[in-house]
């Protein structure tokens, strides 16, 4: 698969290690960490060209979902797919991404398999 | 020979199908490996000890899948188990069982199934204590896991065992204080931990504590 670019949007250290871990198993795969929303707009802005965007909901500064309207509002950035990951009782938060725009949606506790698959498909990459 | 070309395809499908399972054991494997990395990396990233407690509570929510849990410190000098976080619920507090448990060498795993527990009533049914040798210097207390999560597996026992510091010594023997005096006190009783402290871990940040003269500066 040719070179793709992901960025990862979390604010927890730990978490976004593990998001890391799991898409560096995807060959050609390159990925970006931002700690919040605000940060990952910048790191958006040209002349970056992202293929994907995963995203934690709750976090300082800029949260997920304003992210996610965020880029659905950039002519840029609006066929960026965006897959949120949402913890337990977070039904409303994942109702709200998706209506917002995103295209999938994973929960806490993440499983490699699951990051791994969800990320294939949305790239259009065989398993 | 159009028999046993048969049976050739089946013995192909039967070793697709053989193989197709191993690579996803060896998946879930490899995610369960980064998952105690991780913690393992974070854990000991700081020097800082809120910043500890914060990637703790982190391991438990996000890796563990724990809903309703707490972190107590030993506070040697006041003789008792003082939560430095709570997730979800006030702990039980004064739960005379939780100070025993502390104690114990090794963490104890009751079911953890439906329906949830309430924390102000019922014991933990997963408690780890954490430990400094053959010192307790805390305790990990879990009442509920996510409602997806149904039990825990292999990997959150490793977790448990890398956030308790490692295996307990094979000839440990019962640790001042005594079980009798330690009760549990709610978060508001924690005090910001004093920065001139700053160890590596939880648990350095309790050796060092201890030996200055007990955990009770540090909780």
């Amino acid at each position: 698969m040719p070179a793709r670019l992901a960025l990862v949007v979390e604010d927890s250290p730990t978490m976004r290690q593990l998001i890391v871990y799991a898409l560096r198993r995807i060959p050609g795969l390159v990925v970006v960490e931002a700690s919040d929303g605000l940060d990952a707009l910048r790191k958006l802005a040209p002349p970056s060209r992202f293929d994907i965007i995963l995203t934690d909901i709750n976090m300082p500064v800029m949260d997920g979902l304003k992210l996610v309207h965020r880029v659905r509002n950039d002519p840029e950035l609006a066929g960026l797919p965006i897959v949120v990951i949402t913890t337990e009782g977070g039904e409303e938060d994942r109702r709200r991404a998706l209506a917002l725009g995103a295209n999938a949606y994973i929960t806490k506790p993440i499983q490699a398999p699951q990051v791994i698959a969800t990320v294939k498909e949305l790239l259009g990459v065989a398993s | 020979m159009a028999r046993r070309g048969k049976q050739g395809v089946e013995e192909l499908l039967h070793d697709n199908r053989r193989l197709r399972d191993r690579v996803l054991e060896l998946e879930a494997e490899n995610h369960h490996l980064a998952s105690l990395y991780v913690a393992s990396v974070q854990l000991h990233a700081t020097l800082e000890p809120a910043q500890v407690v914060r990637t703790i509570v982190e391991i438990l929510e996000n890796f563990v899948g724990a809903r309703t849990f707490a972190l107590y410190l030993v506070d040697e000098r006041a003789g008792r188990l003082r939560a430095v976080a709570v997730h979800n619920a006030e702990p039980a507090l004064g739960e005379p069982g939780l100070g025993e448990q502390a104690l114990a060498e090794r963490p104890s795993y009751a079911d953890l199934g439906a329906p949830p527990l309430d924390p102000t009533r019922a014991a933990p049914p997963v408690v780890v204590p954490l430990r400094l040798g053959r010192r307790a210097v805390g305790a990990i207390a879990v009442w509920e896991l996510l409602s997806h999560k149904p039990a825990l597996d292999d990997v959150d026992h490793r977790l448990f065992d890398l956030l308790a510091g490692g295996k307990p010594p094979r000839r440990a023997k019962p640790v001042e204080p005594s079980p009798a005096r330690l009760r549990a006190e709610p978060p508001s009783a924690a005090q910001p931990a004093r920065r001139s402290e700053f160890p590596r871990s939880l648990l350095e940040a309790a050796r060092l504590a201890t030996g200055g003269g007990g955990l009770a500066g540090l909780v």
